[in-house]
């Protein structure tokens, strides 16, 4: 079943279990330079691939960008 | 003599640090950044957009600077500690410039949430760089929390106006035991050099340089003010007068006797 995610304050549908996999089905280039918090707390890096996701979880993907 | 600038561990033998935003291409912020001779450059942290490419502007920027993340834009505490920890995990870099706005039409912190939130981050090991009023008793109270530096701004953020209030900015660096670093509404060269005679460790400058019409230039200029300033600084200046004093003695003049 699909769960509903709200990714980057969009209402996203996935069917993935773990974060990793998320970030795969919404075809989002990993790189080292990105951060992932669910709902208000960072995931490390390293715990993308067992970080279990649940419907209703608010995710936030961001990456550096020019800034003053 | 004191040649670095040391925050936290980190020492930099440059004292400006320059923004990335606004520049009219890529090109022409490198040759900025490059021309300014800084080594730290800030970046924002913003949410990827899903379904596109998104710009990695850091792999470049990291080969030859360090990279100060910013809060920009957050307004709660909770937004400003989340950015900063978002920050640290991207960039795996504890130094963050905290910024707490209070609202988007003058930009200025919001200097209740600011030291509530720098203390949090503090405890987070983190090392604050706040950017924050020309107040020396809110300066006081970030380094009391704990921050590596203070960053009072010269004026608005974006303004060019330069320094607004000399006064306060010099009671800060003479009350302060963390490096001062003039933070926002620099306009020229000699904004800068001002901010240095004072005393100030740094400034930190974008629009200023992006924004000039030959910014590659502005940035040497900004360096240069930062050289001048300092120096000036080090080597102290002569009191103000308020009478002429004469630089050549007049013992040995002509002297010509008046004819009636």
């Amino acid at each position: 079943m699909k769960k509903k995610l709200i990714i980057n304050g969009e209402n996203t549908f996935v069917l993935s279990e773990t974060l990793s996999k998320v970030l795969n089905e919404i075809k989002i280039i990993k790189s080292q330079n990105m951060a992932v918090a669910v709902n208000e707390e960072v995931v490390e890096k390293n715990n993308w691939e067992s970080y279990k996701i649940k419907s209703g979880d608010i995710i936030e993907i961001v990456q550096p960008l020019k800034g003053g | 003599m004191k040649n670095f600038l040391s925050i936290g561990n980190k020492k930099f033998k440059s004292r400006l640090f320059m923004g990335t935003s606004r520049y009219p291409n890529h090109q022409v912020m490198l040759e900025s950044l490059n021309a300014g001779r800084t080594e730290v450059v800030t970046v924002a942290i913003r949410r990827i957009t899903l379904k596109k490419y998104n710009e990695n502007i850091i792999d470049i920027l990291k080969k030859k600077y360090f990279i100060l993340p910013n809060t920009a834009g957050c307004y709660t505490i909770k937004e400003a500690v989340l950015t900063a920890e978002l920050a640290r995990e991207a960039l795996k870099t504890n130094f963050v410039k905290l910024e707490v706005i209070g609202n988007d039409e003058d930009l200025l912190p919001d200097v209740e949430n600011l030291i509530t939130a720098a203390k949090e981050l503090v405890k987070k090991k983190f090392n604050v760089l706040p950017y924050c009023n020309d107040d020396p008793i809110v300066c006081k109270k970030l380094e009391d929390v704990g921050c590596s530096a203070v960053m009072p701004l010269a004026a608005p953020i974006g303004s060019g106006m330069g320094i607004q209030n000399q006064q306060n900015i010099k009671v800060i660096v003479e009350e302060s035991n963390v490096p001062v670093i003039v933070d926002a509404g620099v306009g020229t060269a000699s904004d800068v050099a001002i901010a240095m005679e004072l005393g100030c460790d740094g400034v930190l400058l974008n629009t200023s340089v992006a924004e000039a019409q030959n910014p590659k230039l502005m940035a040497k200029a900004m360096a240069d003010a930062i050289v001048a300033g300092r120096n000036a600084f080090l080597a102290g200046r002569i009191p103000k007068r308020s009478f002429a004093k004469n630089s050549t003695t007049n013992k040995g003049r002509i002297h010509l006797i008046k004819k009636n």
